[in-house]
């Protein structure tokens, strides 16, 4: 997705837009800016100390507050006090919101010089409870880069791609920060597991979902870790076919690792697991999935993993950690030393 | 003028009393009181919470420092917008009202591209305006 990215012309026109000098990689570019903003955002926060706090604090030094919608009722009441302030553009807001856009951020039109001068509201009615810490950051990230809108608009085609490359920015600023390393580090002092992760997503933001914790912790742990979802699955060349053949032709879904999240010091090793491999059956992440129990761990080693062309991972040795996690199998893999 | 009279200033502005914006902040009256008479130091997560119950902006309270709304330069009409000002005799005005109206939401969180309205879509969008503001 970020090569992608990468060669995105909008993304080369925001980080123009935002009078960064480009690399070759905007993307990094742009994510070195916000860093630059967000901690001179920071310098005035004497008592930011969680993930929450700081998600608030920076809110508030780009001009925007949350209004958190729990109710139809709620969303006719925020509506009403906007209106009534002579917001005009909350006239559609009931339409805005919906399963697909669960926050939006409005610039007043009508206010007073000292007053905030944007107000985001975060769409929390239903599932969308889960995604608000999430959504907030959103629309943080999306003020952090803010500038003339002329580039967000008129974009109107009829083919349309699955995402707007600004959004896939915005995703990726907002899961950078959402768990910025610098509020998790001092509470690393112990290996990655599961309950660490729950107890740093329970004190740090606890209104963060379980899913975007398990990523966002991974991603921001200093020690390398792959975070593995896994679940029964074609590989695509199997998938074209079953699209070609009669239903009983279908080959057997097997256990792949369907989203594959490595970190930087994992990466830094050069330890690799790509989306979509298959499995080793004698892995101890098939008695989780087999549900034989809820949660293992394991000594393996990487070079039990196959491509499917055959060519077997590098000899290195790993513990895997497999839970089931809402009726998916989840799998930390941490690289060990032979040594150890 | 310091942090504690922009306070001040803007809790009067609003009709508060030191005891309501204390609730609405969770913080002690005492506290409020010294912070108001400079006698006392807030911290951020105090200032938020006082920033987010007056509805005033962090860095204002901070330094005093405002926001002017500041209009874009370059006003692009889009052509569905044009023909939809055509189509209802709205004044050049309008439809640049409109088209403010409709750019005053600066981010959404969205799985799909942001497509531009259509001419009927203009069309409703001005119709739903003009019937809450009459």
């Amino acid at each position: 997705m970020t090569t992608r990215l990468r060669q995105s012309t909008k993304i080369w026109k925001l980080a123009k837009d935002l009078g960064i000098k480009t690399s070759n990689d905007p993307v990094s570019d742009i994510l070195n800016y916000c860093e630059k903003r967000i901690k001179k955002l920071l310098k005035e926060a004497t008592d930011c100390h969680s993930l929450s706090d700081f998600l608030s604090w920076i809110a508030g030094k780009l001009g925007t507050s949350f209004e958190e919608i729990y109710s139809d009722n709620d969303l006719m009441k925020i509506k009403e006090k906007y209106l009534k302030q002579g917001e005009k553009i909350f006239v559609t807001l009931d339409q805005e919101l919906s399963k697909n856009m669960p926050g939006i951020t409005y610039k007043k039109s009508n206010r007073e010089p000292w007053e905030f001068p944007f107000v985001s509201i975060i769409d929390c009615r239903g599932k969308n409870v889960k995604r608000a810490y999430y959504t907030k950051w959103h629309e943080v990230a999306h003020l952090l880069v803010l500038t003339d809108q002329s580039r967000l608009c008129f974009t109107r085609t009829l083919h349309l791609p699955e995402k707007d490359p600004e959004e896939q920015m915005v995703d990726i600023i907002a899961g950078k920060f959402g768990f910025y390393s610098p509020f998790i580090k001092p509470h690393i002092k112990s290996e990655i597991s599961f309950e660490k992760i729950d107890s740093l997503r329970q004190s740090l933001c606890p209104d963060a979902s379980n899913q975007s914790s398990l990523i966002g912790f991974v991603k921001a742990w200093p020690e390398p870790c792959i975070l593995l979802l896994c679940k029964a699955g074609l590989k695509m060349s199997e998938i074209r076919q079953a699209m070609q053949t009669s239903f009983f032709d279908t080959p057997a879904p097997v256990l792949r690792a369907i989203k594959v999240t490595a970190n930087e010091a994992a990466k830094e090793m050069n330890i690799k697991i790509f989306k979509n491999m298959r499995v080793p059956e004698r892995s101890i992440i098939y008695d989780v999935h087999n549900c034989i129990t809820d949660y293992a761990e394991a000594f393996e080693d990487l070079s039990w993993w196959k491509t499917s062309d055959g060519i077997i991972l590098s000899k290195c040795k790993i513990l895997v950690k497999a839970k089931s996690y809402w009726g998916d199998t989840h799998v930390l893999i941490i690289p060990k030393s032979y040594n150890s | 003028m310091t942090t504690g009279d922009r306070i001040r200033e803007i809790r009067e502005k609003r009709g508060l009393t030191q005891e309501k914006l204390a609730k609405m902040a969770h913080i002690s009256k005492g506290f409020l009181c010294d912070v108001e008479n400079n006698k006392r130091n807030i911290g951020s997560k105090g200032i938020l919470s006082i920033a987010n119950s007056l509805g005033a902006s962090v860095d204002y309270l901070l330094s005093g420092e405002v926001k002017e709304n500041i209009e874009n330069e370059q006003i692009i009409i889009p052509p569905d917008l044009s023909q939809a000002a055509e189509d209802m005799n709205l004044s050049y005005s309008d439809a640049l009202d409109l088209l403010k109206t409709f750019n005053s939401a600066v981010a959404r969180r969205s799985n799909k591209y942001r497509k531009s309205l259509t001419v009927d879509e203009w069309k409703k969008f001005y119709a739903a305006i003009k019937e809450v503001f009459k």
